[in-house]
């Protein structure tokens, strides 16, 4: 073994000055919001051969739904028709709060929020590692995406975008740990931040320890983060611990989407407020 | 052409851990083909050409991960070296054997991992070794084990079709 080493000490010191180089640059490669020269071949391959594993994938699972899955078919019409007139019901009632709605709006000025465009996107793959939560998405600069657009789907938050290349994009899910958006809770309206823990739950973070909050209440977004509008859906209070003499209550909560069946997103193109804007400019430059 | 031939399996196995890998998922936790792939050719190859193939994996692990830095590169190299002495100094190891070296370092490259991200301020100890190191470490282990069985099996089979 010692033999060995001392034959082999010029290449194994050689491999880790490599190896260290790489590490200590990593986070300044890692926090740009485009991809580096050196990483766009290797991710731009790997996320072609990806996309052609989704094509197929996609094609076979399609093919199971559409014709050998026809078995629950009338049983999920049954429930659809059900479904469906209730929703009619509740339609009529919610039609006529969101005209009053309307109202309110025109004597008070507000400007509209939800006027915002969005591209529909599929997910070619997921981080290949355990630790980290992240998505690629099939769209990218040439569909004019950014770094720091919203990702959604029907049922709610899913993440944001990190870095982007031309065809596609890296979406950082809200259960990552690196992962913070402005949410509020609907019953109470207290506003805090709700951060990823690296599982499958997420935290709301600065809530006063006198704010009636309980399980079951739904935390929405606030709009203050500047990507994602406010009132789409991000979970639901699962837990809730106040310790004695704490500022804050510490709160679990369960995101509204469940992030491991999300197949198919939607990227908010939120306008840039101009402050923000000269600060990306700034920061890519 | 070697060479070429070698680069597009890299890059062929890099998809297939963050594709078709993901249905595998048992509770958020999915196997790390990479490190079972570097280990056993670790073993049967050398820490040289261990260790190298340990640090390309590595490096374009880190280039399509969302992880802060680049922690893989590293960390697939000394498993790949390591396995090298393995395969060298421990005379016919059973897969058992292997399964066991695999949850090993399996654990001990998610010790890693958590020690980089405690620096980072974004570790959470102990839910991080329990909810994903073990289970990691329990998931590499067995399909390790695995693997190497067929191998071994299907190896010995060529062999005794032709003595």
């Amino acid at each position: 073994m010692i033999r060995f080493l001392s034959i082999n000490k010029k290449l194994l010191i050689a491999f880790l000055l490599l190896i260290g180089v790489f590490v200590l640059l990593s986070p300044e490669i890692k926090e740009n919001p485009r991809y580096y020269l050196f990483e766009k071949p290797f991710s731009s391959t790997v996320n072609l051969i990806q996309s052609g594993f989704f094509f197929i994938f996609d094609g076979i699972s399609n093919t199971w739904n559409g014709y050998i899955y026809l078995i629950n078919i009338k049983e999920e019409n049954n429930r659809l028709i059900e479904e469906n007139n209730r929703l009619k019901a509740e339609s009529v009632v919610l039609q006529e709060k969101a005209l009053a709605g309307d109202r309110l709006q025109q004597l008070l000025d507000i400007k509209d929020t939800l006027n915002i465009s969005y591209n529909a996107a599929g997910i070619i793959a997921k981080d290949p590692s355990n630790w980290y939560s992240a998505i690629v998405i099939n769209k990218g600069e040439r569909d004019r995406l950014r770094p720091n657009l919203g990702v959604i789907t029907a049922e709610g938050v899913v993440g944001r975008i990190v870095k982007t290349a031309a065809s596609y994009s890296r979406v950082l899910l809200l259960t990552d740990r690196n992962s913070a958006v402005a949410g509020l809770i609907q019953r109470t309206g207290d506003e805090g931040i709700v951060a990823g823990m690296g599982g499958r739950t997420l935290q709301l973070n600065f809530i006063m320890i006198d704010s009636e909050v309980q399980n079951g209440d739904l935390v929405i977004t606030s709009g203050t983060d500047g990507v994602f509008p406010p009132g789409i859906v991000i979970g639901t209070i699962n837990k809730i611990e106040s310790p004695k003499n704490a500022l804050f209550h510490t709160i679990e909560l369960i995101p509204g989407v469940d992030l491991s069946r999300v197949r198919e997103v939607m990227v908010l193109k939120t306008p840039l407020l101009p402050e923000v804007e000269k600060l990306l400019k700034e920061e890519i430059e | 052409m070697k060479l070429f031939l070698w680069g597009g399996l890299i890059l062929l196995l890099i998809a297939f851990q963050g594709s078709i890998l993901n249905p595998l998922e048992i509770n958020g936790i999915k196997p790390d083909f990479i490190l079972l792939i570097v280990y056993l050719f670790g073993t049967s190859k050398g820490e040289i050409k261990g260790g190298l193939l340990g640090m390309f994996l590595g490096f374009m692990m880190d280039v399509i991960s969302a992880g802060p830095i680049f922690y893989n590169i590293f960390s697939k190299f000394f498993i790949g070296y390591f396995a090298g002495i393995i395969g060298r100094w421990i005379l016919n190891p059973g897969f058992m054997l292997h399964s066991g070296l695999i949850s090993a370092l399996s654990l001990v490259q998610g010790a890693g991992t958590l020690l980089v991200l405690t620096f980072l301020g974004k570790g959470n100890f102990p839910s991080d070794i329990i909810y994903i190191a073990i289970p990691q470490a329990f998931f590499d282990g067995a399909l390790g084990g695995i693997i190497y069985f067929v191998i071994s099996y299907s190896r010995k089979e060529t062999i005794s079709r032709w003595t």
